[in-house]
C-alpha cells in the first residue's frame, strides 16, 4: 500500500515539469506586463523600466523559467509582483473559502444526485435567480459575501449557502447521469438476478449490492469534479463575492502578475493529483479485486 | 511658491507623529519623488524642493512654474501618510496601514477581495462636522448585477457605480436613493499618428466625421453621459461649452476620404476592452463607420494587454479611458504634450503650437486666461485628431434610504466625512 502510494507521488514529478512549464509559457506569450498593468495610470518611463530590472523581468524567459525553478526546488514559491507577499501566504489564505466552497457543493451535490435529480443550468444564471429569490425577495439568506463557518458557525454556513447551492446542483447533473448510466449497467448483471431470485427486497438488491457496484465511475468524476471545484469555482466565488482560489489566479491572470499564477496553479495541479489518488485508494476500499493489482 | 498648507494640517492628525509635521510633508513628497514604485513621481516631478517655513507652513520650491500643483495636492499625490509608520512597517505598509492615515477615518484592517474596515478617528483635526459614522466596511463585489442587488436587499448601504444599463431601473426603485454624480473623465480612442491609415490627417477627421456621439451616448451609454467636445469635462471650469463637439456629416467624410487619397474607404482594426460597454459602443461605431464606407475591424484584449499595446505604438485605433484629475492639465498636457519614449501620448501627436500653449498653460495663474488656452487646445486637438473623444460618463452611486448628508465631489473619491444613518 505504502509502496504503491510512493510509486505514484513518484510519477507526479513529470506531470509537475510539464505543468509548470506550460504555464510559464503560455503567461510569458501571452500580451500585456505587469508593469503595465501595476503602474496603468503612470505616463513616468524611467520608473517602470527600473521597476522591471528589479523584479528581473528584463532577462531571457529561459534564464527567468530557471531562477524560478531554482527557487521552487528550494520550496520557494516566489513572491506576488503585486503586493508582495509569498504565494504560499496569498495562497493559504484564500484555500479556506474554497475548500469549505467545495465540500460543502459536493456535499449538496451527492444529496440531490442519489435520491433525485440535477439541475444543468449556467452557473451564473443559477446564481442569479437564487439571488433573487432567496436573498432580495425572500431575504432569508445573505445575498454576497463570505463568513468563515468555523468561526463565524450559523452565520458563517448561511454565507455558503447559495454558492454551495448554486456549484452543487450544477454538479448534481453529471453525477446524476454518471450514477444512472453506471446502475443500469450493474442491474442487468446476473448476479442482481439471483440476489432477487433468493428473496432480497429491491431495496436490499439496490443499497446492499448494486449501488456499491456502481460507484466506481461515480468515485471517479467525484474525485475530478473536487479537484475542479476547488480551483475552478470562479464564477460562483465572483458572483457571490467569495475571496477564494479561483477569484485569486483569475484576478493574477489579469494582472500579470507571473509568481502568482504559476505558484496557484502549481499548487492546484498538486491538488489535482492528491485527489485523484485518493480516489484510486477509494477504488481499493470499494471493489477489493483492484487492490490485488 | 508658499503652500497655504493642507499637506502639513492633515499631518497634524497623527498623535504618534514623533517629528515636526511639515517635516512629514517634507518626507511624503520626498518619498513620492525617489520611491521606485512610486505611480505619484510624474505629478510632483516638478518639485525642485520643499523648505520648512514654519510649524504650519512649507515652502515649494518648483523647477518651472505650474499653475496646476494646487489642484493635483487635493488629489491623490496631497494624502500624507505618517513617514514614522511607513518607515516602520515597509512593505507591510500595503496591507496594515494602521496609524498610518491623516483621515476623518483611521484603518482598522484589510482582506483582500473580502473587505476593508475603518473607523471613526475621534482626534481628527477638522472639529467642523464629522465624523460621525462608527466604522464604514468597503466590501469589493465584482458583479454589478449582485451589487446592485445586495443594496436592494438590504445588505449594504451604498454602491460606488450603477451600470448606465441599471440606471433606469434603480430610479424606478424607492427604497433606493440614486445620485448622479458627474465625473473628471473622458472615454476616447487614440489615433496612431505613426502608421498608417492614420499618419494621414484627412483619414483620422474621416473617421470623425462618421462617428454619431449622441447616438452613441443616447443608444449605448443609455444617457448616462455626455458627448465629448474634447478632454475637458463639463464639470471642469475650464470647460468652454461654446465649442460643440464634432458632428457626424457624411458629405464631409466623402470629402477626406478623397482628400487623404482613398475615395473607397479603407480598412483599419480598433482595439478595445473586452468589457459589455466597450464592446457594445465598438459595435456600434463600426456600424456608422460602415455607412461612410470604412471597414472596421474590432480586436478585444484585456485592460493589461490594452495598455501595452498602447505603451509600444502597437494599434491603429484604441480605446482609452482616462479618469481625470482635477486641474484640466491632467486631462491634456501628458496626452499631447510632445515626448519621446514612453508617456500617454500613445497616438505619437507632436505638434509646435501645441506644445507651446500646452506649457503655457502651466506658467499663467489666471484661471481666466488658463481657459482660454485650454479652448485653444481643444480646438487644435478637433483639427489634429490625436484622439476622437466620445463621451464624459455620469457615474451615478446609489444609497439606501437611511444614508443622509453625503455630498458628491466629481472626482471619482467618495467622502463620508459628513454621512450620517438615518
Amino acid at each position: 500500500m505504502a509502496e504503491v502510494v510512493f510509486r505514484r507521488l513518484l510519477a507526479t514529478i513529470p506531470v509537475l515539469l510539464l505543468v509548470t512549464a506550460g504555464v510559464f509559457l503560455l503567461l510569458h506569450l501571452t500580451p500585456g506586463d505587469p508593469i503595465d498593468a501595476m503602474m496603468a495610470e503612470s505616463g513616468d518611463a524611467a520608473a517602470k523600466e527600473s521597476l522591471r530590472r528589479e523584479l528581473g523581468l528584463d532577462r531571457p524567459l529561459h534564464v527567468q523559467y530557471a531562477l524560478w525553478m531554482g527557487r521552487l526546488v528550494r520550496g520557494d514559491l516566489g513572491r506576488s509582483i503585486r503586493n508582495g507577499e509569498p504565494v504560499l501566504d496569498n495562497v493559504s489564505r484564500r484555500l479556506r473559502p474554497s475548500l469549505e466552497l467545495a465540500l460543502l457543493a459536493m456535499s449538496v451535490s451527492l444529496l440531490v444526485a442519489f435520491p433525485l435529480f440535477g439541475i444543468c443550468m449556467p452557473n451564473f444564471l443559477l446564481a442569479l435567480l437564487l439571488i433573487f429569490l432567496f436573498g432580495v425577495t425572500l431575504r432569508w439568506l445573505p445575498i454576497s459575501g463570505y463568513l468563515d463557518p468555523l468561526e463565524e458557525g450559523w452565520a458563517g454556513l448561511r454565507s455558503l449557502v447559495l454558492p454551495a447551492t448554486t456549484l452543487g446542483l450544477a454538479l448534481a447533473a453529471v453525477v446524476t447521469r454518471t450514477l444512472r448510466s453506471s446502475l443500469l449497467e450493474a442491474l442487468s448483471e446476473d448476479w442482481v438476478r439471483t440476489a432477487r431470485a433468493k428473496g432480497l427486497s429491491e431495496g436490499a438488491v439496490i443499497y446492499g449490492h448494486v449501488l456499491k457496484n456502481a460507484l466506481i465511475p461515480v468515485v471517479t468524476v467525484v474525485g475530478l469534479q473536487l479537484g475542479t471545484l476547488i480551483g475552478g469555482a470562479v464564477i460562483t466565488e465572483y458572483v457571490f463575492a467569495l475571496p477564494g482560489i479561483g477569484r485569486l489566479v483569475v484576478d493574477a491572470v489579469f494582472a500579470r502578475d507571473y509568481p502568482l499564477v504559476q505558484g496557484v496553479i502549481l499548487l492546484i495541479a498538486v491538488g489535482f493529483i492528491i485527489s485523484n489518488l485518493l480516489v484510486d485508494l477509494l477504488y481499493g476500499w470499494i471493489d477489493p479485486r483492484i487492490r490485488l493489482r | 511658491m508658499a503652500l497655504a498648507n493642507h499637506a502639513a494640517l492633515a499631518i497634524d492628525n497623527l498623535q504618534l507623529l514623533d517629528e515636526a509635521r511639515n517635516v512629514a510633508a517634507l518626507k511624503e513628497i520626498d518619498r513620492m519623488k525617489t520611491e521606485p514604485k512610486s505611480i505619484r513621481k510624474g505629478e510632483v516631478a516638478n518639485i525642485e524642493s520643499v523648505d520648512v517655513v514654519d510649524p504650519f507652513t512649507i515652502k515649494i520650491n518648483l523647477k518651472k512654474p505650474d499653475a496646476s500643483l494646487l489642484a493635483t495636492l487635493t488629489d491623490r499625490a496631497g494624502m500624507m501618510v505618517s513617514p514614522k509608520v511607513v518607515q516602520e512597517r515597509g512593505v507591510e505598509l500595503g496591507r496594515n496601514a494602521k496609524g498610518a492615515g491623516t483621515g476623518p477615518f483611521e484603518f482598522v484592517e484589510w482582506v483582500k477581495d473580502d473587505h476593508l474596515l475603518i473607523k471613526r478617528h475621534d482626534n481628527y483635526w477638522d472639529k467642523q462636522g464629522g465624523p460621525y459614522l462608527d466604522r464604514i466596511r468597503y466590501r469589493p463585489i465584482p458583479d454589478d448585477t449582485v451589487k446592485l442587488q445586495s443594496l436592494q436587499g438590504g445588505e449594504i448601504d451604498v454602491i460606488d457605480y450603477v451600470q448606465p444599463r441599471d440606471v433606469a431601473a434603480v430610479k424606478a426603485d424607492r427604497n433606493v436613493v440614486v445620485l448622479d454624480v458627474p465625473s473628471l473623465a473622458d472615454f476616447a480612442y487614440q489615433l496612431n499618428f505613426g502608421r498608417p491609415p492614420f499618419n494621414v490627417k484627412a483619414l483620422r477627421q474621416a473617421v470623425a466625421y462618421a462617428i454619431d456621439l449622441e447616438q452613441i451616448v443616447k443608444g449605448v451609454w443609455l444617457n448616462v453621459g455626455f458627448p465629448a467636445n474634447g478632454p475637458i469635462p463639463p464639470t471642469s471650469w475650464a470647460y468652454d461649452k461654446s465649442i460643440p463637439f464634432i458632428r457626424r456629416d457624411l458629405a464631409k467624410v466623402k470629402a477626406k476620404l478623397a482628400e487623404g487619397g482613398k475615395p473607397g474607404g479603407f480598412e483599419f482594426t480598433m482595439t478595445t476592452n473586452n468589457i459589455p460597454l466597450s464592446v457594445q459602443e465598438a459595435e456600434v461605431i463600426q456600424a456608422q463607420l460602415r455607412e461612410a464606407g470604412i471597414t472596421m475591424k474590432i480586436k478585444l484584449v484585456d485592460a493589461s494587454t490594452l495598455i501595452s499595446d498602447g505603451n509600444a505604438k502597437n494599434f491603429e485605433m484604441i480605446s482609452f479611458q482616462w479618469s481625470g484629475r482635477p486641474d484640466p492639465d491632467g486631462n491634456v498636457y501628458q496626452f499631447f504634450r510632445t515626448t519621446p519614449g514612453t508617456s500617454f501620448n500613445w497616438s505619437g501627436i507632436s505638434n509646435l503650437q501645441l506644445d507651446a500653449l500646452l506649457d503655457r498653460s502651466r506658467e499663467v495663474s489666471s484661471q481666466a486666461e488658463r481657459k482660454k488656452i485650454f479652448a485653444d487646445v481643444t480646438k487644435i486637438l478637433q483639427d489634429e485628431l490625436p484622439m476622437i473623444f466620445i463621451v464624459h460618463p455620469i457615474e451615478p452611486k446609489a444609497f439606501s434610504q437611511r444614508v443622509q448628508g453625503y455630498d458628491p465631489i466629481p472626482d471619482g473619491m467618495m467622502r463620508f466625512k459628513d454621512v450620517w444613518l438615518k
